[in-house]
């Protein structure tokens, strides 16, 4: 059908325009088409429908409109006539039941293909014909060109000019005095004078200003730059009783009940996410005036509502300034949302807008339908989760990249627990709504306890750790206990050799409760001293001899030990006033002394004495002495022995220093089932090949590392040759997949990852990762075990949900005694655990975890190093993971400097491997895996990473990031090389106006945004004669990757050469003829 | 941010331990009649809770391990026995 006339072009609305540049970024996808069901009058036949269509499309112009981009601006051509074709479907046969299924899935297949823009009609129409003359027309339509009130005035249109053909009568429609195009340009050159917008936008500024780039809600999947719209929802059902509540609390605190449910959802996603401050988008209709009621057309704005929750509001509080903040967002609601964001986004310098066009930011919304039933999704999303509510049916809409459809439905459901307790009692505050139920709170308990046996219950007398070695010992005297250099010490020499010295120091007064100092290095001396100090009763208070005089006497000093056992006397310089020393080196040796039974042969202690006490110095840098009971001991050493299946043929390696609690891993598990200590030397410590060595000549079975020393392990190449190796223990600090995967390329074995602070003996949760194992991100912490009891409270110690970041308390038999020489303290980190026995303790160990679905601990970091880089919180684990796994890199630590480049950031430290200078292609690589707010703003090359003494990393080390510039770390900037290249530097610069651009310069860093690329786009088409689209500038490369995609479209020749364009429509209202046909 | 009021507490262990002042203690737990601020209350403990033996581990009087050895003191170097 052609129509004579003239097609007439106006500018597009800024709604028109934010959507028409969200999708440049979006190439083919569906998540702008609307999906529209019109009931029509029953019996409705094909012409009838054909009509009806066909007067509204000559009513509405904006079925009549096509979009098209002229010299970075977006125009609406308005067509006199489109073809006007109705498909048709016949559903008679379908039974009734599955209509409405059918109907929608007749909807969803007609949205598939995407629409051109340029091509009128950007509608797609089907009238279904269904079992007793039901008549359903569909209209498909690009949200461009309609929004939801279109679909009431469609609705009633449609009708009745059915109703008035069957009826044989002209049909009444209202006169419409004006069209969508017309407001467009009244949208422009009135609604909002420049003095106006400034206003608005200076009000928006002020106060959306902080507001963090990402919402805080933990995701199922981490949130990469490849998030797409595929979307899935839950519906669920308000009960009537809350309903009436929400309408009682409504009435009686005089707001709109839209803001009492928006106040549920902000408090919960406040709760999920740990984060007070939250902002929301909803969708306002933006028909300020009377006439735009009438029109088809996409008026719809959108709004952000922000609230902040960090006086810990009442419920009823909360809500009341949640209704301030919608009538303020109602009264500053002309101004477009994209002016909004494109505000923020220079606020921030530039950047923030993301290849994912103009940030769809926030990325939660809201919306309470009044007067439209909620419609079933189409398989997208627009936003990471959408709240719609349409009396007391509800509908949750998320990312199906980021959440889990299980995860929906318990957001769904807690909203729903919230909702029913905050309208029960609105005085509570928000930090008390309660997120978990009885079943999820029993699931929680479950979770939380080990099932491991539990071999701490009842300690009996006679098996406490020094007993269980000397039974050992009586069973297996020739077998060999420890060896040290050339020291070779059997069982009998351990027993003899530790009864005398326990014997010794019972003369010297040492018994239960009283500490002994045991400055000895890593050797054999050690382990018998060990032993010694236990049989005796005592406890076990380790100095490191490698510490400075000074330190040791204050920690003797202070320690209040009476006896220190050293060997070849005290160092000189060393003050030790009123203690007694004991010399190994005075020992007469086994020979010496033929009395058979010298010292005791059953430890004096009882369970609840003290085994040891260790110091820490945790984050605040003073170390405390954190003393532990035999129970706790021996509970942990059974269990270990029984996890890692022990037996008198195993040889452990033992490296760690003894002053800290991994050293019991490598002395008494071994010790009690009969096998081997091999004491690695200390001169050795941080050599893998010297330790690999050991490895290979005492066929070492059991290898304990802490990650750090893991990588140097793994980078050195030398765990290859540990074959006789069959379990890895590790622990200590966050272990990435990625390490794990290089670890059991070298070694497939498995690998125990044992967590636990030294304040609750040694560990508490353990994961057996096998060799065919795939971590995306960390090895998990497992489960607990050793009878521990692990709960992730929030700040005010309530339980949180699965999935949801707690701190992670622990208690049960593994619960140290405290800090001896600090009672606050103790008191204020061993806290009343109301989910245990009365009288029983909790220790908030500081550290962040959260529940994996399968029920295994996540650990997510320290409390106190929680990062926030913009607003977000971010997990530097995260981009570790991403850093390690760059090509080229051997190790990496990413930390949050005050000093980055550009303020406060991340800052990423690697090892590359010999010979790599792969720098800038690092970046590119990182900013395909990564979201924009997790990219470091420096990459530093280390030759090592610094590590403590006890094999950590050492943040404090780190040198200074310096000039990383604004494309490599140190180097001068790249210049662009290819003619291509310099072709595209030099178009940039004159649409951005910025000079000197670099090879590795990004669009949107330079001040870019989707409209310029508009323009950029253009220009370059115009020079290369190639069709470039618009997402490749807005992608994430820099010069060189948008001049290699280009040069790449060349080659394959994959987009056809531009028609030549109607370069005529220039000015607003240009003119062009439409001839026959 | 305000600061929080919390309320010292104490078991039949004799250990002491900080609680919430909003919410009732534990079982096993009572209050020993002191809240204030998170520092007071660590103060406080600081002064009163002067054995961090748990009383069923008391077989004998404080060995001093607290307050520095009560053992008959040797020469300060060489032999020991």
């Amino acid at each position: 059908m052609s129509v004579q006339g003239r097609v007439w072009a106006f500018p597009a609305s800024y709604g028109q325009e934010r959507i028409w540049l969200a999708e440049q970024s979006r190439p083919g996808s569906t998540v702008f088409a609307v999906g529209l069901v019109f009931p029509l009058p029953p019996g409705t036949d094909e012409d009838a429908a054909t009509a009806a269509l066909t007067a509204v499309v000559a009513r509405h112009e904006p079925l009549r409109t096509s979009l098209r981009a002229v010299g970075g601006r977006l125009e609406q051509l308005v067509h006199p006539g489109v073809p006007v074709a109705l498909a048709c479907t016949d559903l008679g046969q379908v039974p009734a039941s599955q209509a409405q299924a059918l109907v929608h899935r007749s909807c969803q297949e007609d949205m598939a293909p995407p629409f051109d823009l340029e091509q009128a009609p950007l509608w797609r129409a089907r009238l279904l014909l269904l079992g007793d003359g039901e008549r359903v027309l569909t209209l498909v339509a690009h949200h461009t060109v309609c929004d939801g009130q279109s679909w009431q005035v469609l609705k009633a249109e449609l009708s009745e000019l059915c109703l008035a053909r069957a009826e044989s009568r002209p049909p009444r429609l209202a006169r419409l005095r004006l069209q969508y195009a017309d407001w467009a340009v009244w949208q422009r050159e009135h609604q909002l004078t420049p003095a106006a917008a400034h206003r608005e936008l200076d009000h928006w500024r002020a106060r959306l200003v902080g507001l963090p780039a990402v919402t805080a809600v933990p995701t199922d999947r981490p949130r990469t730059p490849d998030v797409d719209d595929a979307g899935g929802e839950v519906f669920f059902a308000i009960p009537q009783a809350v309903a009436d509540r929400v309408t009682g609390c409504a009435r009686r605190w005089r707001v709109t009940e839209f803001a009492v449910l928006f106040a549920a959802w902000a408090a919960l996603l406040a709760r999920l996410g740990d984060d007070p401050d939250v902002a929301m988008g909803v969708p306002v209709s933006g028909r300020s005036e009377p006439d735009l009621a009438g029109l088809v057309g996409m008026f719809v704005n959108t709004v952000v509502l922000r609230v902040d929750m960090s006086a810990d509001p009442s419920f009823e509080a909360l809500t009341r300034q949640a209704a301030d903040v919608a009538l303020e967002a109602m009264e500053h609601g002309d101004v477009p949302f994209q002016q909004v964001v494109s505000a923020l986004a220079q606020a921030r310098g530039g950047g923030a807008e993301g290849a994912g066009g103009p940030a769809l930011l926030p990325q939660v919304g809201f919306n309470l339908l009044q007067g439209t039933p909620l419609q079933r999704g189409y398989g997208t999303a627009r936003e990471d989760l959408l709240l719609e509510l349409a009396g007391r049916s509800g509908r949750l809409e998320y990312r199906t990249a980021l959440f889990d459809d299980s995860t929906a439905r318990e957001i769904a459901d807690r909203f729903l627990r919230v909702l029913r307790a905050a309208t029960l009692d609105p005085a509570v505050p928000v930090s008390r709504l309660p997120l978990v139920d009885a079943s999820e709170q029993a699931r929680l308990d479950v979770l939380g306890t080990s099932t491991d046996p539990d071999h701490t219950a009842a300690v009996p007398a006679g098996a406490l750790l020094p007993d269980l070695v000397l039974a050992r010992a009586a069973r297996v005297p020739d077998a060999i206990a420890v060896r040290d250099g050339d020291t070779v010490v059997t069982y009998r020499d351990l027993a003899e050799r530790g009864r005398r010295l326990a014997g010794r120091l019972t003369a010297a007064g040492v018994g239960p409760e009283r500490l002994v100092a045991v400055l000895l290095p890593r050797s054999a001396d050690h382990v018998v001293t060990v032993l010694g100090v236990l049989l005796a009763g005592g406890a076990h208070l380790p100095l490191d001899p490698d510490q400075p005089l000074e330190r040791l006497a204050s920690l003797l000093a202070s320690s209040g030990a009476g006896v220190l056992v050293t060997r070849d006397g005290v160092p000189p310089g060393l003050a030790v006033p009123g203690v007694r020393i004991i010399d190994m080196s005075q020992d007469a040796g086994p020979a010496a002394t033929p009395q058979a039974g010298v010292g005791p042969d059953r430890t004096p202690a009882g369970p609840s004495h003290l085994a040891y006490v260790l110091h820490t110095s945790g984050s605040t840098g003073t170390p405390k002495g954190v003393a532990i009971e035999h129970r706790s001991l021996t509970g942990y050493v059974r269990w270990f022995v029984e996890r890692c299946a022990l037996g008198p043929q195993d040889r452990v390696l033992a490296v760690t220093s003894p002053t800290f609690d991994a050293c019991v891993n490598e002395l008494f598990p071994v010790l009690v089932t009969g096998g081997t200590i091999v004491v690695a030397p200390p001169c050795h410590a941080g050599d893998p090949r010297r330790l690999a060595d050991l490895v290979v000549e005492h066929a070492i079975t059991l290898l304990p590392l802490v990650p750090s020393t893991l990588a140097e392990w793994v980078a050195s190449g030398q765990l290859a040759r540990c074959t006789s190796v069959r379990q890895v223990v590790c622990g200590g600090e966050r272990l990435s997949g990625h390490l794990h995967r290089a670890l059991v390329q070298q070694l497939p074995v498995p690998l125990h990852n044992i967590y636990g602070p030294t304040e609750t003996t040694v560990g508490v949760t353990a994961f057996r990762a096998l060799p065919t194992d795939h971590h995306a991100a960390a090895v998990p912490i497992g489960r607990p075990v050793a009878g521990a009891r692990i709960r992730l409270l929030d700040a005010r110690g309530g339980p949180v949900p699965v999935g949801v970041p707690g701190q992670v308390h622990v208690g049960g038999p593994p619960v140290g005694r405290g800090y001896p020489r600090h009672p606050g303290l103790t008191a204020e980190r061993f806290v009343p655990d109301p989910f245990g026995p009365p009288g029983s303790r909790l220790y908030r160990t500081g550290d962040r975890a959260r529940w994996l679905p399968d029920g295994h601990l996540e650990f997510l970091g320290r409390l106190d190093e929680q990062v926030k880089v913009r607003g977000v919180r971010v997990e530097p684990g995260e981009v570790e993971t991403a850093v390690r796994s760059l090509r080229g890199v051997l190790q990496a630590a990413v930390v949050l400097r005050e000093d980055a480049p550009g303020g406060p950031g991340l800052v990423a430290y690697l090892v590359p491997a010999a010979g790599t200078h792969e720098q800038a292609g690092w970046r590119a690589a990182l900013a395909r895996v990564l979201p924009r707010h997790l990219l470091p703003a420096a990459l530093v090359p280390l030759p090592a990473l610094p590590t403590t003494a006890a094999g950590k990393l050492d943040r404090a080390a780190l040198p200074p990031p310096g000039e990383a510039g604004r494309s490599t770390a140190g180097a001068a900037p790249e210049l662009p090389r290819t003619a291509v290249e310099r072709l595209v530097a030099e178009v940039w610069e004159q649409v951005l106006g910025v000079p000197g651009i670099a090879a590795h310069d990004r669009f949107l860093d330079l001040g870019g945004h989707s409209l310029l690329a508009v323009r950029v786009v253009t220009l370059l088409s115009d020079l290369l004669d190639v069709e470039v689209p618009v997402h490749l500038v807005l992608a994430d490369g820099g010069v060189t990757e948008l001049a290699g995609a280009i040069e790449a479209l060349v080659v394959a020749d994959a987009v056809p050469p531009r028609p030549d364009a109607a370069a005529g429509a220039r000015a607003a209202r240009a003119v062009e003829e439409v001839g026959q046909g | 941010m305000t600061e929080r009021t919390y309320t010292v507490v104490c078991n039949d262990e004799e250990q002491y331990a900080l609680w919430d002042v909003d919410r009732v203690a534990p079982p096993g737990w009572h209050p020993v009649g002191f809240s204030g601020s998170r520092s007071a209350c660590v103060a406080h403990v600081d002064r009163q809770w002067t054995d961090l033996r748990p009383r069923s581990a008391r077989t004998s009087p404080d060995p001093g391990s607290d307050t520095g050895s009560d053992t008959a003191t040797g020469p300060a170097t060489g032999a020991g026995e």
